[in-house]
């Protein structure tokens, strides 16, 4: 999806449905450049050890002497903190290239397996109907009444702390939103001709859910998938503040903002103001993303 | 069909409430016994209560007194009758019981709750109604940005931001505590004093953001839907002054999906609240909560998750059945 999203004019593109897709997509200038930031920011998180001018967590690299230094300051060595210092003498712009790699991992990993995880559960339901259908939707139910913060407290309390673990509760969180999307969207499609036509050639059922039903599908998923990502890293950022999410040897956004609360209320702000800034940014990109996509590929507002 | 049912409804009900009254009764099981074994599946208070230098002696006797020496179920059995006798054992740390740590907390949570309700209540609704007179006014996208903005954004960023601002840097309310509280019919309540309403000022507008995002995008599409339709246009031919068509024909007719989901948003706000508290340091039952994970406080967590649990419980069975009463469509579906 994103690495052909450089818009190409050219008919013949643009009159393929994805190509029109990402066509009507860059119409909207804030959500063109809502791209950019999202693309800059996940570079930026890829390649964080090769742009990153100090490597935050190799103590022997630290030098306490240029402990919360304000921005722009010079350290000992000659070196420009551009957002400055932790108490550790840390390079705040070298530790949130570091985070935002664990923030965006933990977003991202959790959504593709909850999308993976929900969409087939969604997408079955739908085809086999009966019982299982009935149990799904029940369980989806109950656990979308709750708030998704209070449920991966709760299970973020009875695992302990680490990456697999928040991964495995934002996936326990967020897949009743996948099986519910995907279940509603195949609702309108499983008693469509083609399905009819595919079930008259005696395909096997996996291959009639997977092959013909979830491709018609996928817009309303990748809509969700988009907002999700978004939400994941938002609710890993909360727990890791409030101190049950990740440990303190894996420093996302969320922990970094925690660690520089406490210099926060003695005016030191930018220990915890500037890794608000990158998640905050993220945040909004993601969601407007979501925004403009839902606006593509909304069936509703089109057929 | 219709005509048919007509003589049954009040059996259909009662039999539609019996039914959710059981379920939840199961639920509430169910949770219990999950949450237990979670929570007493998680770490070794022993390790925590007991000082390292403690005699071998020393350490069967706390961990006989609390009763960690049992088997899961016996100790699972006992957490069940007790808690029907309201008590939800002890602290470990505060040696009190568990259930009175809480409810002492519980005034301190819900005025919060309800000043973000206020908030939300009282600026949301006409904030939404002007975006949704005048769609196309700046002030209008203005109001709808910040929404789209206070929607996506995460409440404890925002939290952090007002400490930063009003109390750091402006230095005009303060950042912790609960501040002056004075007793109010036997609990000690802060929204009556000065100082106690200073304190609740910052930490009210961070719980109240997304709420107040919600009912402002709520109230325009629905103002906008009611402003098309044809009994306002005949209000305003019939020649009625526009502050009435606003306050009795449009507000009535939006108001009733905004109270669902103020309904709804309570059980949120109070497992919001949990982040607010923290970031505000306001001694109240979030609070609690978070300190006691970090201290491994079993019958804390325990008696807080089963609150939370049942106060869901009971929200979601309250809004079923006034559903029920109001839609007969949520009955028949059920008896399919």
């Amino acid at each position: 999806m994103k690495t052909a999203k450089t818009p190409v004019p050219g008919v013949a593109f643009r009159d393929r449905p994805f190509g029109k897709a990402i066509a009507e997509y860059c119409e909207s200038t804030s959500a063109v450049i809502a791209f950019f930031i999202v693309l800059i920011f996940v570079l930026a998180a890829v390649f964080a050890s090769v742009i990153a001018p100090q490597d935050p967590y190799d103590l022997a690299g630290l030098d306490l002497l240029d402990g919360t230094l304000e921005p722009m300051s010079r350290s000992f060595a000659g070196m420009v903190y551009v957002l400055g210092t932790d108490s550790q003498g840390r390079d705040m712009f070298s530790a949130i290239l570091y985070g935002l790699k664990i923030s965006l991992f933990v977003g991202v990993f959790s959504t593709i397996i909850a999308f993976l995880l929900g969409t087939s559960l969604g997408l079955i339901a739908a085809y086999k109907g009966g019982r299982f259908e009935n149990l799904l939707m029940r369980v989806v139910d109950l656990q979308l009444s709750f708030p998704a913060l209070l449920i991966a407290l709760v299970l973020l309390v009875v695992l302990g702390q680490g990456v697999d673990k928040i991964t495995l509760a934002l996936v326990i969180v967020h897949w009743a939103y996948f099986a519910r999307a995907a279940r509603g969207s195949a609702m309108a499609e499983r008693n469509r001709e083609y399905i009819e036509a595919a079930r008259a050639l005696r395909l096997g059922d996996l291959r009639i859910i997977f092959r013909h039903l979830m491709p018609n599908v996928m817009p309303s998923i990748i809509v969700i998938a988009t907002t999700m990502v978004a939400r994941a890293v938002s609710t890993e950022a909360t727990l890791s503040f409030l101190g049950i999410g990740l440990p303190i040897t894996e420093p996302s956004l969320g922990l970094l903002i925690s660690n520089g609360f406490r210099y926060l209320l003695s005016g030191k702000y930018w220990i915890s103001f500037y890794p608000g800034i990158a998640l905050v940014v993220v945040i909004v990109a993601l969601n407007m993303m979501g925004d403009r996509l839902r606006d593509v590929l909304n069936p509703r507002l089109k057929r | 069909m219709q005509a048919a049912l007509c003589g049954k409804e009040p059996y259909i009900v009662a039999v539609f409430i019996i039914r959710r009254l059981l379920q939840s009764v199961i639920l509430v099981l169910v949770m219990s016994l999950l949450v237990f074994l979670g929570v007493y599946a998680i770490g070794n208070p022993a390790d925590i209560l007991i000082a390292p230098d403690a005699t071998e002696a020393e350490r069967t006797e706390v961990i006989r007194h609390f009763g960690l020496d049992q088997p899961l179920p016996v100790q699972y059995g006992k957490f069940l009758v007790n808690a029907l006798k309201g008590d939800l054992g002890r602290s470990f740390k505060f040696n009190e019981p568990a259930l009175r740590l809480i409810s002492e907390r519980v005034p301190a949570t819900l005025e919060l709750a309800f000043a973000a309700l206020l908030i939300t209540i009282f600026m949301g609704i006409p904030l939404g109604l002007y975006a949704g007179f005048k769609p196309d006014a700046l002030s209008s996208k203005i109001i709808m940005g910040f929404s789209a903005f206070g929607f996506s954004v995460p409440v404890f960023w925002l939290g952090l931001m007002m400490v930063m601002v009003f109390a750091v840097f402006l230095g005009w309310l303060p950042a912790s505590g609960r501040g002056e509280t004075v007793n109010f019919l036997g609990v000690q309540v802060s929204f009556l004093t000065w100082d106690g309403l200073r304190h609740m000022l910052l930490p009210a507008l961070n719980l109240s953001f997304f709420k107040l995002s919600l009912i402002i995008r709520l109230t325009r599409a629905g103002t906008q839907e009611v402003v098309r339709s044809d009994y306002i246009k005949y209000a305003k031919a019939k020649g009625l002054k526009p502050a009435r068509i606003i306050l009795v024909h449009v507000l009535k007719n939006t108001l009733i999906p905004i109270i669902t989901v103020l309904g709804m948003e309570f059980g949120r706000t109070i497992a919001f609240a949990t982040i607010t508290e923290t970031i505000f340091a306001r001694p109240a039952m979030g609070k609690l909560i978070i300190d006691s994970i970090s201290i491994l406080d079993r019958p804390v967590i325990v008696a807080y998750l089963m609150m939370i649990v049942i106060m869901f419980i009971v929200i979601n069975l309250v809004v079923d059945i006034i559903y029920s009463v109001l839609d007969p469509r949520v009955r028949l579906e059920e008896r399919r």
